[in-house]
């Protein structure tokens, strides 16, 4: 068999034309050069076929060919039985329905990865670390909310006191080793808000307690926040977070780097997608202490209710995927027909 | 410039021949053999990306190749893997190493940058003679080290200065056979680029607030908005609108940004280096440039990825299309780099790191 190739010698840049012939016996021959060059084929060492690039002869002496004749040379390394993994992934690539299983399978593992097997792994991980690496994550986060939204509580100390105690009893028979706080604080910014630390601080706005027509409806909201720190939320967000920006980035690379702003956005679905979780984890929580302890769900459904009275709802049905706590109406449903 | 100087009348163009289908399967078999072998084949899927990419890259009739082998690739990663999967084991029983282990990682830095572009350098070869990257540990120290220190000293004033820096170590200390990479001395230029880039949304914040002040909208509204679980004080849909709104123009406006300093300095850096006496140029544009990133994005964006391999495909069809040289050795008369004595040690312990550290 004979076919035309460039040949190199490895010492100077210099191309030069030659015919390659390879005998019965597995003798190479290079035609063309000052002085005919022999060489065995089995000694050749040949690269593998990527797309349509020419392929490489290299030749034991550091001097080597290039060339396009793909089909002359897969002909002689399948009669040789040379190369088969090199030859096979050739196949894999080229061939249209092997591409669309892999796709498929692509796809497929990549949606699975980031639904159930990231979130699987993050909070696996989350729980089976101690409490006090939770708490790191809180660090400064109090002073600077302090500093930049809210102020000193103006509650009657009496409440606080009431509030406090009702917290106290309710952390107690949960067997968390978080160290729980309760704390009061008045924000114009927040309104009618509570919100937990992964330390275990939780904080109830002057304005939520205001809106609240009794201690119970308070109970319900606190148990959420309580249940945000079980369910570690804060460490199993940055994990979860974490780890799907590495397989993003390890999948489309450079490319996606290099065009940030497209980045953004499917990160944002996602972790939207996993806060809502969340707040619906918190919820479950709620839902249980609230039937354990034989309080009236509607508590629950009805200081909601209140929150988001003031608040368009038009606004949040249209952004339903960008949101990060589900739709109002929907949890309020399911402690509204729970009992 | 024909007649005027030293410098030949044609220059040698650059072509880019690689094609979004093509590279599509090569890639989509890379991830799913990768998946299957629990990551040992990513050291394969490398060679076999960068050889497409490489072999499509032409000058005067003749590619580019990449030679590594998958298997240096693979026991660089497994070494890589093996010391941060000791120090998470060596961490709890010697709470110490967490301390030294960021400070032996930063201080091996530049010896671990040189190892992988050395190893990038000697497998990259073009008519069978390969590049090679000066062993530069000292050089590498003082431009990412010590400069960088002074960008963080300097509050980033000399940021545009460690950047050429940056380029001119990663550029200066390649060589292709006998050949030496050069970089001409170009810092003005980086500050002049990242001046301007800086005034732009400088200039955009000003214009955007008159506007906002011209049609009474409360800022402060805005920031409020911020804080997950706020009260809204604007009403409903309009308040979406103008965030959705802000959001699209902020990302043109990093985008412009972005693909303005890109394109300058990718210009100024090729079109200053020099390899053997010939030059390099570099016609990229801001309009080319942010059409591809924007379109790209958009790609990724809606495919959820799977345009990735088009988009570096445009990306560096572009870029490698817009790249000449002006020859002035001849391009056939490259002979290979006389190799330096090397000790029997030397050379063993070259071979046994003779393993691709870039992860």
């Amino acid at each position: 068999m004979q076919f035309s190739a460039i040949y190199f010698d490895g010492q100077k840049s210099k191309p030069q034309s030659v015919s390659v012939l390879i005998d019965e016996e597995g003798l190479l021959t290079l035609k063309g050069l000052a002085e005919i060059k022999v060489y065995q084929w089995e000694d050749v060492k040949v690269s593998s076929q990527i797309g349509s690039i020419s392929r490489s002869l290299y030749f034991p002496d550091g001097s080597k060919c290039e060339t396009n004749a793909h089909a002359t040379i897969n002909e002689l390394l399948a009669r040789s039985k040379r190369d088969l993994s090199s030859r096979l992934l050739h196949v894999l690539e080229s061939r249209l329905k092997y591409v669309i299983v892999a796709t498929v399978f692509v796809i497929a593992f990549s949606g699975l990865m980031i639904v159930f097997g990231i979130p699987a792994l993050a909070s696996k991980v989350a729980y089976s670390l101690p409490p006090s690496v939770d708490a790191s994550l809180a660090n400064g986060s109090m002073e600077l909310l302090d500093k930049f939204y809210m102020d000193p509580s103006v509650l009657p100390q009496e409440t606080q006191t009431r509030l406090i105690a009702k917290f106290e009893q309710m952390v107690k028979t949960s067997e968390d080793e978080h160290d729980y706080e309760l704390l009061f604080r008045s924000s114009e910014i927040f309104g009618p808000n509570a919100f937990a630390l992964p330390s275990g601080t939780i904080v109830l706005t002057d304005q939520l307690v205001d809106l609240a027509e009794n201690d119970e409806e308070l109970i319900s909201i606190m148990a959420h926040e309580i249940g945000h720190v079980v369910h570690r939320h804060s460490m199993r967000s940055v994990l979860q977070n974490s780890a799907v920006a590495l397989v993003l980035i390890a999948v489309t690379g450079d490319a996606f780097s290099s065009s940030a702003f497209s980045a953004a956005l499917p990160l944002l679905l996602i972790q939207a997608k996993f806060s809502r979780e969340f707040e619906n984890e918190a919820d479950q929580y709620s839902y249980d202490y609230l039937v354990k302890n034989n309080l009236d769900l509607h508590h629950f459904a009805n200081i909601l209710q209140r929150i988001t009275d003031d608040q368009s709802l038009e606004i949040e049905e249209s952004f339903k995927y960008l949101s990060t706590h589900p739709i109002t109406s929907e949890r309020i449903k399911k402690f509204a027909d729970g009992k | 410039m024909d007649a005027t100087g030293t410098l030949p009348s044609k220059p040698l163009d650059f072509d880019f021949s690689g094609k979004g289908w093509e590279f599509f399967k090569i890639w989509i078999v890379n991830i799913l053999l990768t998946i299957l072998t629990l990551g040992i084949y990513s050291a394969w899927a490398k060679v076999r990306s960068k050889r497409y990419f490489y072999g499509n890259t032409a000058i005067a009739g003749s590619a580019f190749e990449y030679t590594a082998d998958p298997i240096s690739i693979l026991i660089g990663r497994v070494i890589v893997l093996g010391i941060f999967l000791l120090y998470i084991a060596g961490e709890s029983t010697f709470p110490i190493l967490s301390l030294l282990f960021p400070i032996i990682v930063f201080l091996a830095l530049p010896w671990l940058m040189v190892r992988a572009l050395m190893f990038n350098a000697r497998y990259s070869s073009y008519r069978n003679i390969s590049f090679s990257f000066n062993n530069d540990i000292k050089g590498a120290a003082i431009t990412f080290l010590l400069l960088g220190l002074l960008v963080v000293i300097t509050a980033g004033l000399a940021f545009p200065y460690y950047y050429y820096r940056v380029y001119k170590f990663m550029i200066g200390n390649h060589n292709y056979g006998n050949l030496s990479f050069d970089i001409n001395s170009v810092w003005k230029k980086f500050y002049i680029i990242f001046l301007i880039a800086l005034l732009i949304p400088i200039g955009l914040t000003i214009a955007a607030f008159m506007v906002f002040k011209l049609i009474g909208i409360d800022l402060s509204g805005l920031s409020q908005l911020a804080v997950e679980g706020a009260g809204q004080p604007l009403s409903g849909v309009g308040i979406g609108i103008i965030l959705i709104g802000a959001y699209v123009l902020s990302l043109f406006i990093y985008l412009f940004i972005y693909a303005y300093v890109r394109t300058n300095i990718l210009n100024t850096v090729w079109s200053n280096v020099n390899v053997g006496g010939n030059s390099f140029e570099s016609n990229l544009s801001v309009k080319g440039m942010m059409w591809i990133y924007f379109t790209n994005g958009l790609g990724i964006l809606l495919t959820l990825g799977l345009y990735t391999p088009w988009a570096m495909i445009r990306m560096t069809r572009y870029r490698i299309n817009r790249l000449k040289v002006w020859a002035d050795s001849n391009i056939n008369e490259v002979i290979v780099k006389q190799q330096k004595e090397v000790s029997a040690t030397g050379g063993e312990m070259s071979d046994f790191l003779d393993v691709d550290l870039a992860i």
